[in-house]
């Protein structure tokens, strides 16, 4: 049995979110954004915002591709937060009005590092 | 106008011009044989391809074609259409790997990576088979800044830096070699044609309309309220729009964090982006042609089906592969360094998805008005001056249609 992974003791107030947001992939990421209402969003992007600074310079200790599963979680929940913000600070919209299903697209990355 | 154009660039004219060449069979047949048959085409990245024995497989539709492009034992990147000499098996059905030896399915003849003949089970029951030529059938392929390029007549006219010319005179130093990390947007077939897909991507005039709410006052300021591009300039069928960037648009939070990390064509003000510029600048780095201050990348057509953003730390590739008429495969990569560290990484996250956000706006547009096209409701298309480059683009699709450019 594998224990289960939590944030880093100092983003525990984050926890809430992680369960829905701390994604693998940029497509699982980029479909909850889509399919989320903007409350959500917002209340996800609100409470990342103050914390992000502190928890990228946390990250920034660690090598990106050496990441322990703690600081994974982590880095896969600020990289949800970039989704949500897009969605806050541009769009002002889960969704863009003319955006196609992101069934219609594949992204993948190589050598990219991270989640 | 805002937009400035190079004393050299020839006067094309304002005239509308015909919608036949999106719809017309007989003008695709044209852009099959005597486009796409007879000019260099960039097909995939040396570093795509970094050791011996490194392979990807990529169709070329329009030609038919399924490609094999290999890094030999001997280091050498060389390209091979996909079928076997015994009876015309697909020989690779992977995508990409490693390999020694390309083994044909269907009954094992297997060719090593540079292209011979090795293996043919049962071989004493053919009678005078001659191994030596019956190799992969080769296809010609040139590198020119770690872009690979091939060509499908067997004996091209020009070689690949010929053929782009003054464009690669002018990019030689562009440092795409340090750019090896990628992330790939597979978006598939699309019902348009290659055409209009590809206007889409070279011409700034739908930046302020189509992408309102992703591109909002990112390209343009006060002198110049409309957006326009700031510099258009050619080199023979290829060419560039200088793109300049707003010095006062309004940084969200989470924004300017991401552009303290990493920048790219969308996080333009960025003091990541400013400090790649600088280390790029004056040296023929195939950038910001017309030295404009503001500066944010170039909009580079490398004729006839890739449109390259060139920015100061990323490379972002459009590639648009006409399949028929009315079909067009589309992918696009964004080149960078790799990051560093998550920081970084986190940035590059943040201006993608901004990215891809924009691009994925121009899928059902171009969808549309292919439809559109075909209900015969109009023949021709209006273009205004900044839309110059889809007029060049044209202007030298049809010189090769109609053979001009071949003679
Ligand atoms: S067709 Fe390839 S081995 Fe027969
Ligand atoms: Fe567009």
């Amino acid at each position: 049995m594998s224990a289960v992974v939590t944030l880093p003791p100092a983003f525990a107030v984050l926890e809430p979110f992680a369960a829905d947001w701390a994604l693998p992939t940029s497509d699982e990421r980029l479909h909850k954004r889509m399919n989320a209402s903007l409350e959500d969003i917002q209340a996800f992007y609100d409470a990342v915002l103050p914390l992000t600074e502190q928890a990228l310079a946390h990250l920034d200790r660690h090598p990106l591709d050496a990441l322990p599963p703690a600081e994974t979680r982590l880095f896969q929940l600020l990289l949800a937060a970039a989704e949500a913000a897009l969605a806050i600070e541009v769009y002002h919209a889960p969704r863009l009005p003319l955006a196609p299903s992101n069934s219609r697209f594949r992204v993948t990355h190589t050598h990219m590092g991270g989640a | 106008m805002f937009m400035r154009i190079a004393p050299d660039v020839p006067d094309l004219g304002h005239a509308p011009l015909p919608l036949a060449p999106y719809t017309c069979d007989d003008f695709f047949r044209g852009e099959r044989d005597n486009l796409f048959g007879k000019v260099w085409l960039n097909i995939a990245r040396g570093c795509e391809l970094p050791n011996p024995g490194d392979f990807v497989v990529r169709p070329v539709e329009i030609r038919n074609a399924s490609v094999i492009v290999a890094r030999g034992q001997d280091g050498v990147i060389r390209a091979f259409h996909n079928v076997c000499s015994h009876r015309s098996a697909k020989v690779e059905w992977r995508a990409c790997g490693n390999t020694r030896l390309f083994s044909c399915p269907y009954h094992a003849w297997s060719y090593d990576t540079q292209g011979r003949l090795r293996g043919v089970p049962g071989e004493e029951n053919f009678v005078g088979l001659d191994k030596a030529t019956n190799g992969l059938t080769p296809i010609a392929c040139e590198t020119w800044n770690d872009l690979v390029f091939i060509n499908f007549e067997r004996e091209p006219r020009q070689t690949l830096r010929e053929y782009l010319g003054p464009l690669a005179d002018y990019a030689d130093n562009y440092p795409l070699q340090d750019f090896d990390a990628w992330v790939h947007v597979d978006v598939g077939v699309m019902n348009t044609n290659w055409k209009i897909f590809l206007d889409a991507f070279q011409e700034v005039y739908h930046l302020n309309y189509l992408h309102r709410q992703t591109l909002t006052d990112t390209f343009k300021w006060r002198e110049n309220p409309d957006g326009e591009p700031a510099w258009f300039q050619t080199f023979g069928p290829h060419r560039t729009l200088s793109l300049g960037y707003n010095p006062s648009q309004g940084g969200a939070p989470m924004a300017s964090i991401a552009q303290r990390y990493a920048s790219d064509i969308t996080s333009t003000g960025g003091s990541a982006l400013v400090n790649a510029r600088e280390s790029l600048d004056g040296r023929r780095t195939g950038i910001n042609p017309a030295g404009i201050d503001n500066w944010a990348l170039d909009v580079t057509t490398i004729f006839p089906n890739v449109v390259w953003l060139v920015g100061s730390d990323s490379a972002i590739f459009h590639k648009i592969w006409p399949i028929d008429k009315e079909h067009t495969r589309y992918e696009n990569y964004s080149f960078y360094r790799k990051p560093k560290t998550p920081s970084e990484r986190f940035a590059r996250e943040y201006s993608f998805g901004l990215f891809r956000d924009t691009i994925v706006e121009d899928i059902l547009n171009t969808e549309f008005c292919q439809q559109a096209m075909k209900a015969g409701a109009k023949t021709e298309f209006h273009l205004q001056a900044t839309e110059v480059s889809v007029r060049h683009h044209h202007h030298h699709i049809r010189r090769y249609v109609s053979g001009e450019a071949l003679a």
